[in-house]
C-alpha cells in the first residue's frame, strides 16, 4: 500500500472552473477536428495494398471467384497457384502522412504443387471454403471454431489464424468482412447509443458493468450521442472507478475499457466511434513502455495486421496518461513507482527507434524522461491522493490543461 | 451524423435519416420513440428541444411511420410475422420502447387475417397494457403507505380510503402482483 501524499500543488483550482475550462477544451478540439474530417479524404501512399470492408455477399462473391479461378487453372494445366500479398516485415510501409503502417503490393506464389507450399495451400483452400459457407449462411465464426474445425488439417491454430490472415489480404479486405471474429474482451460505457440489429442500445443504461464490445461489428452502427470525447483505459480497474463515478454524466464521454492489450474488436469500435461522431479521443494507459505500446498499438496498428490499419488504426488519438512527467507532476509517491526491469528499458529502447514515435517531439521527450528516471507506475498508484483523485483531480486537470501527447 | 450543436454549448449527434432507410420496418419508429421519451428531456433548453424534435419528427414522418405501416399492411405473411415477433421480444424486455407503435398495431390487429401474425400483435398490446399496470400499480402502492398513515390520523375518511383501496387491489389481480 502507497503512502497517502498531497497532489501537487496549484493543481487543486475550483473544480466547476475547472470543468468548464476542460469542457471547453474539448469543444474546441471537436470543432478542430470536424474541420479537418470534411476536409481530408484518405489517401493510400503509392505501393500500398488497397483493402477494403466489404458487405457479406461482396466478400462471398469474392470467394466463389476465386474458387472458380483455382478451377479453370486446374482444367488448363492441371496445376494451380495462388497469389498471396506478403505479410513479411519487409512489406510493410510506414504511412507518414495518415500515421499508419500498411502492407506494399510485394506478392508470394503460392503452388499447390509444390512441396514447400503445398501443406499451407491445401490449408488456405480450406479456409477459403469455410469462408465461403460463413458468408453463404450469414453467421460469424471464431478463429478457435475454425481451428476445429480441422484439427488434424491445421495442427496447431497459428497455422489457421496465419491462413485467415491470408486469405483476408487475398480478398484485398479485413478480417471482419470474411465473418471470422476473434473474440472481444473490450468493455463500453457512457453516452451513446448503438444499433446492434433490431435492438437499440442504450451505453448509459448498461449498469456499472458497461456494455461488452461485439466481436460482431458488422452488426453495430452509432445512432446518437451526446458525448464530447472518447476515454480508452488500458486498466479494467480504472475504468471500473469511472463507471463507478458515472465520470460520463459530469464529463460528457464515452468510456472504453480495452482491458490490457487492445484487441481488434476494441479497436474496431473504437476506429467505428472515432469516424462517425468526430469527437476528440484520448488513452489512459499505466506509465511503462508496455503502456506507451499498448497506446501505439491504438494510434497506427500492429505490424501482423498491418494491411488493416486503416480500419483499425485511431490516427488521431491522444495519450493523456499517465505520462512519465505525470509522476513528479501530481506527486506520485516514490513507493507507489517500481523500478523498470530490463525488458522493460530493451522495450522503452525499441519504441524510441520507431519512425512514428520519432516525429512526435513530446513522445520522445516522455520516453527519453522515462529512460532517465527509469521508474514506472500504474494508473492506480494515483489513488495514493484517494481513490476519487483520478476521476475528480487527475483527468479534469489533464484535459484542463490540454497536457496530452 | 447530424450535429446539433445546443445553447449551452452541448453537442447532440443523431444519425442521418438517409441510413434509418435500410433498417428493419419496426426499429426506427423505435428509436425515434427512445430519444423522444429518454434522451430530449436532457438536451439543452426547449429551442433545442424542439430543433431536435423536427428532426426526430421528419424521421418519423418520411422514413419510420411508411415504412413501419407498409411492413404491417405487407402480403407477404412471414414479413408481417417477423415484424410482430420482433415486438413481441421487445415489449418483453423493454415495453416502454414499444409505445411509438401501438396506434399502428391497433389498427393492424382490426384487419389481420393471418392468425399468427394476429396473436403476435395482441401479445405485444397485452405486454404493453400489463407493463403500463404495473408501473400504476407500483405508484398505487406508494400512495397507500400515505393513505394508510392518514387514515389512521384521521387525515382521510375510511369511504375514502376503501375507495383507493378497492383500485389497488384491482389493479394488483390484473397484474398478478401480490400485495405486499
Amino acid at each position: 500500500m502507497c503512502a497517502k501524499k498531497q497532489p501537487a500543488v496549484g493543481l487543486s483550482i475550483d473544480p466547476a472552473a475547472r470543468k468548464e475550462k476542460a469542457i471547453s477544451v474539448l469543444r474546441d478540439a471537436f470543432e478542430q477536428k470536424l474541420k479537418e474530417a470534411t476536409q481530408q479524404g484518405y489517401d493510400l501512399p503509392e505501393g500500398a495494398l488497397v483493402v477494403d470492408e466489404i458487405p457479406a455477399d461482396a466478400a462471398f462473391k469474392k470467394t466463389v471467384e476465386i474458387a472458380k479461378t483455382l478451377y479453370d487453372q486446374i482444367m488448363e494445366s492441371g496445376r494451380f497457384a495462388l497469389d498471396v500479398p506478403s505479410r513479411s516485415s519487409s512489406n510493410i510501409i510506414y504511412d507518414e502522412n495518415n500515421d499508419l503502417l500498411l502492407l506494399g503490393d510485394k506478392m508470394n506464389r503460392k503452388w499447390f504443387h509444390s512441396l514447400t507450399s503445398v501443406e499451407d495451400m491445401t490449408q488456405l483452400i480450406k479456409i477459403l471454403e469455410i469462408v465461403n459457407q460463413l458468408l453463404e449462411k450469414r453467421i460469424h465464426a471464431t478463429k478457435r471454431e475454425v481451428f476445429y474445425n480441422d484439427v488434424n488439417l491445421f495442427k496447431e491454430q497459428v497455422n489457421s489464424d496465419n491462413c485467415i490472415e491470408d486469405l483476408s489480404t487475398v480478398l484485398n479486405t479485413i478480417r471482419n468482412s470474411t465473418n471470422i471474429v476473434a473474440s472481444a474482451m473490450g468493455k463500453a460505457v457512457g453516452r451513446l447509443r448503438i444499433r446492434d440489429q433490431r435492438d437499440i442500445i442504450d451505453l448509459e443504461a448498461m449498469g456499472s458493468g458497461g456494455w461488452a464490445i461485439t466481436p460482431f461489428l458488422d452488426n453495430v452502427e452509432i445512432i446518437e450521442s451526446d458525448a464530447e470525447f472518447v476515454l480508452v483505459i488500458e486498466k479494467d480497474a480504472a475504468a471500473m472507478r469511472l463507471s463507478e463515478a458515472k465520470w460520463w454524466k459530469d464529463y460528457p464521454c464515452i468510456i472504453i475499457s480495452g482491458r490490457g492489450a487492445a484487441d481488434i474488436a476494441t479497436r474496431m469500435f473504437l476506429k467505428k466511434i472515432n469516424k462517425v461522431l468526430n469527437i476528440p479521443t484520448f488513452c489512459l494507459v499505466d506509465s511503462d513502455p508496455y503502456g506507451h505500446y499498448i497506446y501505439s498499438i491504438y494510434l497506427r496498428g500492429s505490424k501482423k495486421l498491418s494491411y488493416e490499419s486503416p480500419f483499425l488504426a485511431t490516427p488521431n488519438i491522444h495519450l493523456l496518461g499517465v505520462l512519465t512527467r505525470d509522476l513528479d507532476s501530481y506527486n506520485v509517491p516514490k513507493e507507489c513507482r517500481i523500478p523498470m526491469n530490463k525488458t522493460d528499458i530493451t522495450r522503452c529502447q525499441q519504441m524510441l527507434a520507431e519512425s512514428f514515435v520519432q516525429k512526435n517531439t513530446r513522445w520522445v521527450a516522455d520516453l527519453e524522461l522515462m529512460m532517465k528516471i527509469k521508474e514506472k507506475a500504474e494508473i492506480q498508484s494515483l489513488s495514493a491522493h484517494g481513490f476519487e483523485y483520478l476521476t475528480e483531480e487527475y483527468l479534469p486537470s489533464k484535459i484542463a490543461t490540454a497536457d496530452w501527447i | 451524423m447530424k450535429v446539433f450543436r445546443l445553447s449551452n454549448g452541448q453537442i447532440v449527434q443523431i444519425i442521418d435519416k438517409e441510413k434509418i432507410q435500410n433498417w428493419d420496418p419496426e426499429t426506427p419508429v423505435l428509436f425515434v420513440n427512445f430519444i423522444l421519451d429518454k434522451k430530449l428531456e436532457t438536451y439543452g433548453g426547449s429551442k433545442d428541444q424542439a430543433e431536435i424534435r423536427a428532426y426526430l419528427n421528419e424521421i418519423l414522418e418520411d422514413i419510420a411511420i411508411p415504412k413501419l405501416t407498409n411492413a404491417l399492411k405487407s402480403p407477404d405473411q412471414n414479413a408481417r410475422l417477423a415484424i410482430a415477433k420482433s415486438l413481441v421480444d421487445i415489449s418483453k424486455k423493454k415495453p416502454d420502447m414499444v409505445k411509438g407503435v401501438l396506434g399502428f398495431l391497433q389498427d393492424a390487429e382490426k384487419v389481420e387475417k393471418a392468425a399468427e401474425v394476429k396473436a403476435n400483435i395482441t401479445q405485444v398490446l397485452k405486454n404493453y397494457d400489463k407493463a403500463l399496470k404495473r408501473k400504476q400499480y407500483e405508484a398505487k402502492r406508494k400512495k397507500m403507505r400515505e393513505l394508510d398513515e392518514r387514515l389512521k390520523t384521521g387525515k382521510i375518511s375510511a369511504d375514502e380510503y376503501v375507495k383507493e383501496r378497492k383500485e389497488f387491489l384491482i389493479l394488483g389481480v390484473e397484474t398478478g402482483a401480490e400485495e405486499d
